[in-house]
């Protein structure tokens, strides 16, 4: 059977089959549930790391293309290209993770909890491995309740608020992808990706501008690009742990990626016109985020507002259309969510031991728990993109990008950067060495537990700092189909700037 | 030559509905009479997969895959009220009058089914008043309740001047065709005779269906009324009235070169708009589903407006997901309130504590309302806007898909209070039928989610006579 032969099929629904095995299992048997979630996420994030073994190539990978829905022409048509394949590597460590890490924190309605994340994991999942525009859409909406749980019944003191904003704001957006969903499948007859493409970019200028600008929209408040963010701050200092860790580690990709996928290749020439747009957008979220991270107290409001930060970055580079802009972008993609992720966590372990997110009310951590400062610093380091670690890789590719195209907007991108170190060694400062003003009791460092929630995300930032190319030629074909689908949409003297490279450059052989 | 069979689902009501109301004479038990009406609704829904699918009898009276397929609609709602009404009944002590319940309900059932099959004026009236009159009865059959009377009084008072309204209608349609029979008008004699007739026939059915600005009996009723009662009005006589204007559509008003379009848009507009903002504030869970069906009718107002065989379909495909998402919902309500719980969202606090099962469901049936994917109202709801748009009503869709936000959040805030809201105590004991009723419609909501296919097939067939 096909179906059953497709590892990535597996890969999406294992976790949501299990979920729903889980309602089996009888509430009270905590310690067992536990297990077997560990149990099902590392199996996943095994099976998930076997889906690499096909990249690099170009082209897409472990294709199923059933019918489903056939008088609408939807289909239940999967796939990954490297960009899938590397967030969902990214989405099953982060889940494994975040279930290690929650085994011994979350307390109350701890099946429920499972169960959420479980869905979680397999709809998110799913969103990245859909080459059907509908089965996309399903995806990206049902992902949204889960969320809802995670941050309205684990979160903190306002979790409601945030849980409400989160949810209405994301689905006020998905009202425009819904409008330009439709619209594009009528025009098309069917949701094929591969079709609607070629239907999309005969559209007429104006309706193609409009849908555009509808898919945009709704990518962009996921992502979140500027005047949209609002709704990020709430949700990421409300969420528990692990909601926070895969809400800025994987959901916020889902708008660059739906970028990438959906709005630049349908409508290429209008992305080209508008690129310039977007590229201001997103050195708007560079400066902006850092000036509001600078002057927080609470750590995971100063973190939300980095995260602002980081995308912006991304949304630079993609739209600069160079290639080291698309790669450089791409790869700050799977960045993120290991730095960010790993900050999430660092941020959790401190809340677990003396329920405080200020600052103010830690210092001279370093002293009490010199393991947990050592791996707080690398982590900062990476966020702020040090060279070395993999935060540098990244941004350096996006400037690079942008310089190709802007000076002007690849300089206030690297402003962006200074910004990031004050405020992240603001951070470090405040929380590992200043000595407080009253002595408290004394923190207990990390125990093994928390140090395994580390190391992989470690390995993975030494990793990609000091040898990224394994990364980037997964990222190689992408890089290309959407440069592929721009060139011809560029202007002669552009055209001739993004192109790609002579030869290799040397920062990365 | 009469061709009897194009009756036989009627005439077996019939029969089933006189049967046992003489058997409820006699000495034999009411909860053998009520298991005899669902098995026999039941029959008669698998019955309805027999028998011939066209036919007229008369010039009146037409069985089409249409009618066919709202008739099953019909039979299934009145097997889920039936469900749900036994264990109500005891709890609420009317036991006693099960007898008659289960023969209005029947009737009610027998009017709604006749009223899709109408084809001229005379039919039209009689079964709209028999789909009406077991309706007032049964919104006042609970005598103890203090507010029943009140509920009653509404539904009667405003269903009398929708059927006068109704009748009206039809006069001065008369008046400027010189016939009741839809499909013999060929010239219209007074223009403005015929356009003051479709208003008054739009206002008749507009009441019966709660479009706006004929829903304000709704709350009232609906908060009055036994709840299993009011799950079957939330869809039968809407799933009737909308049948009937798509007749209207196809058959009557398309001989007239009149364009209902514009008026049906701004009413379908106008109807989600209140639906959804009036929703927002309610406490309580039954005036929450009576104001959120009256969005609902807005949605399928759109269907209507956008007036293809097309959308037809897609808005009995919607009806399927409406029957068993908001009965269902009301059936949940049912089972807090024999519990002795108030419909309130209060009422319903940490439910998932009190009654997992209960709670999943009701979680089902309120996602499937809102139009989150993988259940089945998600579906109904694009395939409505896939139909208006289809028919370029654009601004339609993105007010309907706007209001869905809107709506998520009364909708998600019931499920604050059943999930999140932690304080309540006490677990609950629902009864079986009444559970079994949830369930059911619960599995459907969440299977056809999966394989939405399945109904929206059937639906387009049904389609294909117009």
């Amino acid at each position: 059977m096909v179906f059953w032969g497709n590892l990535l099929n597996w890969v999406i629904w294992v976790p949501i089959v299990a979920a729903f095995v889980l309602l089996l299992i009888p509430e009270q048997r905590t310690r067992f549930q536990g297990w077997a979630v560990l149990a099902v996420t590392l199996v996943e994030f095994f099976l998930s790391t076997a889906l690499l073994r096909a990249f690099p190539r170009a082209g897409y990978a472990f294709t199923l293309d059933l019918s489903w829905i056939p008088p609408l022409g939807a289909g239940y048509r999967i796939g990954v290209d490297g960009l899938s394949v590397l967030l969902i590597v990214l989405t099953t460590l982060l889940t494994f993770l975040g279930a290690v890490y929650s085994r011994e924190v979350i307390r109350k309605h701890v099946r429920t909890y499972w169960i959420a994340l479980l869905l979680l994991e397999g709809l998110l999942i799913g969103v990245f491995a859909a080459r059907d525009l509908l089965l996309f859409f399903l995806f990206w909406e049902a992902m949204l309740l889960p969320m809802f749980l995670l941050i309205g019944i684990w979160g903190h003191e306002r979790r409601l608020y945030a849980a409400f904003k989160f949810f209405l704001y994301t689905m006020a957006g998905s009202v425009f992808l819904l409008a330009g969903v439709l619209y594009l499948g009528l025009k098309a007859g069917t949701f094929d990706l591969d079709a609607l493409r070629g239907v999309a970019q005969n559209l007429p200028l104006h309706v193609q501008t409009l849908l555009f600008l509808g898919f945009m929209i709704a990518f962009a408040i996921k992502v979140p690009v500027v005047p949209f963010h609002t709704w990020l701050p709430d949700a990421h200092v409300e969420a528990p742990t692990v909601g926070s860790v895969l809400l800025a580690g994987v959901l916020l990709k889902m708008g660059t990626y739906g970028m990438l996928r959906f709005a630049i290749p349908f409508f290429p020439s209008v992305a080209v016109r508008q690129a310039s747009l977007w590229m201001a957008l997103g050195v708007a979220g560079i400066l902006y985020g850092a000036w509001m991270s600078w002057v927080q107290k609470d750590m995971k409001r100063l973190i939300a507002y980095s995260s602002v930060a980081h995308m912006g970055f991304i949304l630079l580079g993609m739209f600069s259309f160079t290639v080291y802009g698309l790669s450089g972008g791409m790869l700050q993609m799977l960045n993120h969510g290991i730095s960010t992720g790993a900050l999430f966590f660092s941020v959790g372990m401190l809340y677990e031991r003396r329920h405080s997110r200020l600052m103010e009310a830690f210092g001279g951590v370093a002293r009490e728990m010199p393991v947990f400062a050592t791996i707080l610093g690398i982590v900062a380091m990476s966020s702020l993109g040090l060279p070395g670690l993999n935060g540098f890789v990244g941004e350096f590719l996006s400037l690079l990008g942008a310089f190709q195209r802007s000076h002007l907007l690849g300089a206030l991108g690297v402003a962006g950067v200074i910004f990031a170190a004050v405020y992240l060694l603001h951070m470090l400062r405040q929380v590992l060495f200043l000595t407080p003003h009253q002595p408290r009791e004394p923190l207990m460092d990390l125990n093994p537990r928390e140090f395994f929630v580390f190391l992989p995300l470690l390995i993975l930032i030494f990793w990609i700092g000091v040898y990224p190319r394994p990364f980037l030629r997964v990222l190689d074909a992408p890089v290309a189909e959407i440069q592929r689908v721009i060139r011809p949409h560029l202007s002669t003297s552009l055209q001739t700037r993004v192109q790609e490279p002579q030869h290799t450059p040397e920062v990365y052989p | 030559m009469l061709q009897w069979t194009t009756l036989s689902l009627e005439l077996g009501l019939l029969a089933l509905a006189l049967v046992l109301f003489v058997l409820d004479l006699t000495r034999v038990s009411r909860r053998l009479i009520t298991l005899l009406a669902g098995l026999g609704t039941f029959a008669l829904f698998l019955f309805s997969f027999t028998v011939p699918s066209t036919g007229t009898f008369t010039q009146a009276f037409i069985l089409d895959p249409f009618a066919l397929f709202l008739k099953r609609i019909f039979l299934l709602a009145a097997l889920l009220t039936l469900m749900g009404a036994s264990t109500y009944a005891r709890v609420r002590n009317y036991t006693a009058r099960m007898g008659e319940f289960i023969l209005l309900v029947l009737l009610a059932t027998l009017g709604a089914m006749a009223l899709v099959s109408a084809r001229d004026f005379l039919t039209f009236f009689v079964a709209f008043e028999l789909l009406s009159l077991p309706i007032y009865a049964l919104a006042a059959i609970e005598k103890g309740n203090p507010l029943a009377p009140e509920g009653a009084l509404k539904v009667f008072l405003f269903g009398s001047l929708s059927s006068v309204a109704l009748f009206l209608g039809i006069g001065l349609l008369y008046a400027a065709t010189g016939t009741t029979f839809w499909t013999r008008i060929h010239t219209v004699l007074f223009p403005v005779l015929f356009q003051l007739g479709v208003v008054l026939l739009l206002v008749g059915i507009g009441f019966k269906i709660a479009m706006f600005p004929f829903y304000m009996w709704v709350p009232d009723t609906y908060e009055a009324a036994p709840t299993p009662v009011v799950a079957f009005l939330s869809v039968a006589p809407k799933a009737a009235g909308i049948g009937v204007l798509f007749r209207l559509y196809f058959e009557f008003f398309s001989r007239w070169q009149g364009d209902l379009t514009a008026w049906i848009t701004v009413l379908a507009a106008v109807t989600m708009i209140a639906g959804n903002l009036m929703a927002l504030p309610q406490k309580n869970l039954k005036r929450l589903l009576a104001y959120s069906g009256v969005a609902h009718i807005g949605y399928v107002l759109t269907a209507v407006a956008a007036g293809s065989r097309f959308s037809a379909a897609m808005a009995l495909f919607y009806f399927v997901a409406y029957l068993f998402s908001n009965m269902g919902a009301f059936l949940a309500v049912a089972a807090l309130e024999t519990q002795g719980v108030e419909p309130t969202l209060e009422g319903s606090r940490n439910l998932i504590r009190r009654s997992p099962l209960l709670a999943a469901a009701f979680l089902v049936f309120l996602l499937s309302l809102g139009g989150i994917p993988f259940v089945l109202g998600f579906w109904g709801k694009l395939y409505v806007f896939l139909a208006a748009g289809k028919a370029g009503l654009w601004g339609l869709v993105f007010l309907g898909a706007l209001l869905a936000v809107i709506a998520l959040y009364y909708y998600l805030n019931v499920a604050r209070w059943m999930f999140i809201v932690e304080e309540g105590e006490g677990s609950l004991h629902i009864p079986g039928s009444l559970l079994a009723a949830v369930g059911i419609a619960a599995v459907v909501v969440f299977a056809g989610g999966l394989v939405p296919q399945w109904l929206v097939v059937p639906a387009v067939h049904a389609v294909m006579g117009f």
